[in-house]
């Protein structure tokens, strides 16, 4: 049976509607399909497909997606999936030559949109207006944009203060208001913890921590990698924290960062130990500090890693679990393997800096997702090429000991294991000295992610790489493979 | 808005002046890249950023102006006016031999036009072939009608008389493609082209530098440019075999 629709005076590239066709065949009881502007000599083609009878009824402006299937089920399926893929909400009736989305905040307000926050993701040059105007319209902001000078971070988040308005950004990574995620964010249970995070890559590596500890979240609130430098003073941590300490879905209050302003720190500390109660204690995990505070009797707990932090938390929770034993402390360690740390979040390549020079061992680690990898590219998060090349470069190196992040979640890359896997194979297949490389992946993710937990770590363990659910206890067995150990 | 930093003068395709102004116009499509105008008389204009070049009875934008762009304030504008003519001048061998090969090279993405060299090549020879390609190919710009534009900016360029017949052919025609490639094919046969394509020209009469043109021409579109290029290297491939037969 035939199903045709049309999307009248549509207007879509070539390679989306190749794109598109291709999915569309590739659907199980699907035999064929055509997605092509209407002109008299495509209509030929699909009517030579046997896909149309005539082509009497459409006019060359209009679209047609015209699917051959062996049920009617499998056509339904068709047609919701080019409506998604072509028109958005409004499939065909709704398309973009009908009515155009609103091309700015402005506009989309104008157009009647109920909207209560906004997501800005524009050049970052471009990006503190955008924010401005948002913020004027008395919207909350969830900023991707990075690129922002922070002279426009300080006012813009002043400007925030001023209205009640939280500014999650710029350059933030990861969010979830209300259960809904924005960014880069996995699938975790909700429950008590409420999340202050200047780092994407940390807030999901924790919240994922405590739900694997079997504890939910209540909200992650992000706050941009810079806000607690000096400049920006941690401006929108205090808001973040004003409006966590008055939501009753809230337990316990964790604040994650990148090594902080050392007097900005002091002030979060202090904000936090105001707001910590013994019924329910806080925690700031700020990457590389000294561990302070016993769960269990002080109301406020320091902890110096991401792990320890979850640990932390999930403890304050009522969830029975620990962290993993630090692997050599002192005297300074001599390994045999040098390790390479090619990561896609930037505070878990700092996380495995902190173990790894915790257990004496200088170890070459680069953050792929840095400003200086990106340039002109998309997050290796969402295209894993450019660590492929790298870890195909290894090659002409002796070989060592490989440590590397798997980031799961919406946003990220639909199969990050498969992609590592593949690269992996390729490198070892690469000379024979190349298949002496040992790899170890610290995996950050859910069952309930898109790409399915379990079937990552199934991925990654049967092609030989060492998977952990952490980025220190992988770090830790990077560092136990590097002494000559096995991990 | 409160952006007000939009980089003036815009440019504006000359042809475009006494056009209706932007006020009674709509978008029928807004992309990162170009929007795609429509006056209330159905005529087009495409809006497109600095590296994909003006269009003829198009305007252009710095790249970076596009997405915050307010048409109110483009009309207030004092645009500097450009001509997308494109005339005859002598074609290099080797600048056409390295944009031919470059071509050859690059990926090809468009199933629905198997063979698009020879049938860019048959369609210079003998242009009532043009006839079956134009509204061949899926997209908004059908890749037989990319092959079509490609050969008449090669003809004109080379001053074959073939182009001629070529335009004929296309003007009965383009009523069986779509509104985009109607007005870029409507456009070449008056002998404007978008100024992405007349980088191209330049570069095989010694002009700017081939690879350079080259490369943004295979990032015009999303298979557009290809085709165009393979239409435009076997018109004046042709064209250069004729004369050569002829001396």
């Amino acid at each position: 049976m035939i199903g045709i629709t049309t999307f009248p005076r549509l207007y879509r590239d070539s390679v989306t509607l190749m794109a598109l066709a291709s999915r569309l065949e590739k659907l199980e009881s699907v035999e064929r399909a055509g997605v092509m502007m209407a002109t008299p000599a495509n209509l030929a083609i699909l009517a030579e497909a046997g896909l149309i009878d005539g082509g009497d009824s459409w006019a060359p402006d209009d679209l047609v997606v015209a699917v051959r299937a062996a049920s009617q089920e499998a056509l339904a399926e068709a047609e919701q999936i080019a409506r998604q893929a072509l028109g958005g909400e409004g499939g065909a009736e709704g398309s973009s030559a009908q009515s155009p989305a609103p091309g700015s905040i402005p506009e989309a307000l104008a157009a009647g949109f109920d909207a209560t926050l906004a997501c800005v993701s524009v050049p970052g040059a471009y990006a503190s207006s955008v924010v401005e105007d948002a913020l004027t319209a008395g919207l909350h902001v969830f900023c991707f944009s990075d690129n922002v000078t922070v002279e426009d971070e300080v006012r813009l988040k002043l400007l925030a203060r001023e209205r009640g308005l939280l500014l999650m950004g710029p350059d933030c990574g990861t969010a979830m208001i209300d259960g809904v995620g924005l960014g880069f964010v996995n699938e975790v249970r909700r429950g008590p913890v409420g999340l202050v995070s200047a780092s994407g890559t940390g807030a999901q590596e924790v919240a994922c921590l405590l739900d694997h500890a079997g504890v939910g979240v209540a909200q992650i609130l992000g706050v941009g990698g810079r806000d607690l430098s000096a400049e920006v003073g941690a401006r929108m941590t205090f808001s973040a924290l004003e409006l966590l300490a008055a939501d009753p879905d809230v337990g316990i209050i964790v604040v994650v960062s990148k090594p902080p302003a050392r007097e900005v720190a002091g002030q979060v500390v202090a904000r936090l130990a105001d707001l910590a109660t013994p019924d329910r204690p806080d925690v700031a995990c700020l990457l590389g500090a000294a561990d302070a505070g016993q769960a269990g009797t002080d109301p406020l707990l320091i902890r110096g890693s991401l792990e320890s932090a979850a640990v932390a938390a999930a403890r304050a929770a009522g969830a029975d679990v620990s962290a993993g034993p630090p692997v050599r402390t002192t005297p300074a360690a001599d390994p045999h393997h040098d390790i390479i740390g090619l990561f896609t979040g930037g505070t878990l390549a700092g996380e495995a800096r902190l173990i790894l020079t915790g257990a004496g061992i200088t170890a070459e680690i680069h953050d792929l997702g840095d400003d200086q990898y990106t340039r002109g590219r998309p997050h290796p998060m969402i295209d894993p090429t450019p660590r492929a090349e790298w870890i195909g470069s290894l090659a002409e190196r002796d070989p060592g000991v490989l440590l590397v992040d798997v980031v799961l979640g919406h946003g990220s890359h639909p199969d990050p294991a498969g992609e590592l896997v593949g690269a992996v194979a390729a490198l070892r297949a690469a000379n024979p000295a190349a298949s002496a490389w040992q790899v170890v992946a610290a995996v950050t993710g859910t069952e309930r992610d898109p790409q399915h937990l379990s079937s990552q770590l199934d991925r990654l363990t049967d092609a030989g790489i060492g998977a952990h659910l952490s980025t220190a206890a992988a770090a830790r067995a990077a560092a136990t493979l590097a002494l000559g150990g096995t991990a | 808005m409160t952006s007000t930093t939009h980089r003036w003068p815009v440019r504006v395709a000359r042809r475009h002046i006494g056009a209706p102004p932007l006020t009674t116009t709509r978008a029928r499509y807004r992309g990162s890249r170009v929007w795609v105008l429509e006056t209330g008389a159905g005529e087009l204009c495409h809006l497109t950023c600095d590296q994909d070049g003006l269009t003829p009875g198009g305007i252009t934008v710095a790249s970076a102006e596009l997405a915050l762009l307010d048409l109110d304030r483009l009309v207030e504008a004092a645009p500097a006016t450009v001509s997308c003519q494109v005339g005859v001048a002598p074609v290099d061998p080797a600048r056409l031999t390295l944009v031919g090969d470059t071509l050859r090279a690059a990926p090809r993405r468009d199933a629905y036009l198997n063979d698009a060299a020879a049938l860019a090549g048959a369609v210079a020879r003998d242009p009532r072939r043009a006839s079956a390609l134009i509204g061949r190919g899926c997209g908004q710009t059908p890749a037989g009608d990319d092959l079509v534009l490609g050969a008449l900016l090669g003809l004109t360029l080379t001053g074959d008389p073939r182009r001629a017949e070529l335009t004929d052919v296309v003007t009965g025609r383009l009523a069986a493609t779509t509104a985009t490639s109607r007005h870029l094919l409507g456009w070449g046969v008056r002998g404007e082209f978008p100024e992405v394509l007349l980088a191209v020209a330049h570069a095989l009469t010694g002009g700017e530098a081939p690879r350079r043109a080259v490369t943004a021409l295979l990032n015009w579109g999303s298979t557009s440019g290809w085709h165009v290029g393979t239409g435009l290297v076997a018109a004046v491939d042709s064209a250069a075999s004729t004369q050569r037969s002829a001396a």
